[in-house]
């Protein structure tokens, strides 16, 4: 019985510190960042213009999509080597009239090419250009992006430079979150963009395979897009992502160029922010279980197999899981073996401070720019509360000081009881962060909202609120929800800083 | 392009001024290929850099919490 009862203990000390995991694969893959300078593939780079058509999926983008165009025939690039394509998806508003407009003030750069049937996703608007454009033999490359999304002026030369290597198939550039006037809400995704972009995607680099190329920037050879089968995978909601992998296990490389920078607009709403995560998390659930034989399989043709990229995708997969299961077992601990539950707890929360401080400090330096705008939301990326565990996990004396020296000076005692309620809580913080999050996007429309939700979102933490999102993608996914392309709400306002 | 040094300077200091009219100047030429390569890199090395600052923060950390608030 006791060998059962200890058996017991120690696998749940196990899946507490399973709990650590994703923070220290994070913190692994932002160490590769610092050999970046030696693993890169600069060395096979070289000056090249390849003749490029820009596929422009546009679904009512009457306001923004003719001052796209002048910024595309603006960029450092031979204009005998670019064309763009608009494929306009059968839009209501003055979408074809404004592109039409445009075709004539630059003939013979400027296409317009309509959709009568719209409104059945991004992928099928994407193959509706490919077909065109394919059928010609004029395109060497082709860049997909975004309607609103704001190249700087040498970024496709940027990205353009690694094709000169034959053996890339693809390169995606660094998105940049830009909307103006922005809100607490966008500057948490601007530094989530530092994290998941600039860091993990130079860690991606280091390895060889890249996790995805950004919807709003993704550049690819010709042979490339032959070689995939000359159109976008339509059966899930994550098409870049799937056109990613199927990239690089047909053996063709794919390149993150970090200085290539394009600004987008996002989503300035939690329910906004939701609805595009949602779609994204149901993708990487579609991607997870149609790539099923690639995790942890070496292959001699990609490196998505690696055991450290299979690391990297399943540890935020699996986040929302594992912090629940960490929860679970702390608190089942706190009443079979408080020792033990208060030393694993211990333990969590040292590693994940010393992570944090090591991923939350190296991110504001990698992109200064931003970083220096963000700062606060970096810190409190994980919420105020979790924050306060750390600095308690971390300082033990500094918690002790406060309960038996600061408070009681205030007139405030903490009896026995409540300092149980106080450890109980803490010990299901990780799961209960989710939830509290989620009530931030719950009441986010209601008329206290407004005021209310970001008070949520910084207490219980912005990283939270997208594994609350990532958990409700498993439940859509389990329930066999019906897929449909919520298009991101854009108003437009999207700038680069002067 | 001749430089001569302004006698009585107001701070007391030799000011530079470039003895000619002021004419529009012209634009600095592009970046070579190879000036870009050059800079990303530098940039790429000193993430590196950035990487040792971040980790020797983690130090301090540590070395707080087991001096200092253990």
């Amino acid at each position: 019985m006791t060998e059962i009862f200890l058996a017991g203990k120690w696998a749940l000390v196990v899946f507490v510190m399973v709990g650590a995991v994703p923070m220290v694969a994070a913190a692994y893959q932002f160490l590769l960042v610092a050999v970046h300078f030696r693993r890169n593939h600069y060395a096979a780079c070289a000056a090249y213009f390849p003749r490029t058509a820009i596929l422009v999926p546009a679904w009512n983008e009457a306001l923004v999509i003719g001052a796209s165009i002048d910024r595309l025939m603006k960029l450092n690039y031979p204009p005998a080597a670019l064309r763009v394509f608009v494929v306009d998806d059968a839009s209501t508003d003055d979408t074809p009239g404004v592109i039409l407009a445009k075709a004539a003030e630059y003939p013979g750069q400027v296409f317009h090419l309509r959709r009568e049937k719209g409104g059945e996703g991004k992928a099928h608007t994407l193959n509706h250009g490919l077909r065109i454009i394919l059928g010609d033999d004029w395109m060497q490359a082709l860049l997909i992006m975004d309607a609103d999304v704001i190249y700087e002026a040498d970024s496709l030369r940027m990205m353009t430079r690694h094709l000169s290597d034959p053996t890339v198939g693809a390169v995606t550039a660094y998105i940049k979150e830009g909307s103006r006037p922005g809100n607490y809400l966008t500057r948490f995704i601007g530094f989530e963009y530092i994290t998941a972009q600039a860091a993990a995607r130079r860690g991606q680099n280091v390895l060889g395979a890249v996790a995805c190329l950004a919807g709003g920037a993704q550049l690819h050879s010709r042979t490339n897009l032959e070689t995939i089968g000359g159109r976008i995978d339509t059966s899930s909601l994550a098409e870049d992502t799937f056109t990613t992998f199927k990239t690089q296990m047909a053996g063709n490389r794919v390149v993150f160029e970090p200085h290539a920078t394009v600004w987008a607009e996002e989503p300035g709403t939690i329910g906004g922010l939701w609805k595009q995560r949602l779609r994204w998390a149901r993708g990487n659930v579609q991607v997870t279980k149609q790539f099923a034989r690639v995790w942890c399989r070496p292959s001699r043709v990609h490196r998505l197999g690696s055991f450290s990229f299979s690391v990297f995708w399943f540890c935020l997969f699996l986040l929302p899981l594992l912090m629940i299961l960490a929860s679970a077992s702390l608190i089942i601990l706190y009443f079979a073996a408080l020792p033990t539950a208060w030393v694993a707890f211990h333990f969590l929360w040292i590693i994940n401070a010393l992570t944090y401080v090591f991923i939350t400090s190296f991110v504001v330096m990698i992109d200064w720019q931003t970083g220096r705008h963000t700062w606060l939301q970096g810190i409190l990326f994980p919420g105020a509360i979790s924050l306060a565990i750390i600095i308690g996990s971390c300082f033990p004396r500094l918690l002790r000081m406060i309960f038996y020296d600061v408070l009681p000076l205030t007139g405030v005692m903490v009896t026995s009881g409540e300092r149980r309620c106080l450890v109980l809580f803490a010990y299901a913080w990780l799961a209960l962060s989710m939830a509290v999050a989620y009530i931030g996007k719950v009441i986010e429309p209601r008329w206290f909202g407004r005021l209310l939700s970001p008070a949520f979102i910084y207490i219980a933490g912005y990283g939270p609120l997208l594994c609350a999102c990532t958990f409700a993608s498993y439940v859509k996914e389990l329930r066999g929800a019906e897929m449909t392309w919520d298009k991101t709400e854009k108003t437009g306002k999207v700038a680069m800083p002067t | 392009v001749t430089f001569r040094v302004r006698d009585h300077a107001p701070s007391g200091l030799a000011r530079v001024t470039q003895d000619r009219p002021a004419i529009p100047r012209a634009p600095l030429p592009a970046p070579t290929f190879e000036d870009e390569i050059r800079a990303a890199l530098s940039y790429e090395r000193g993430l590196a850099g950035k990487a040792l600052v971040a980790i020797a923060l983690v130090a301090v950390v540590l070395a707080v919490r087991f001096l200092f608030l253990s």
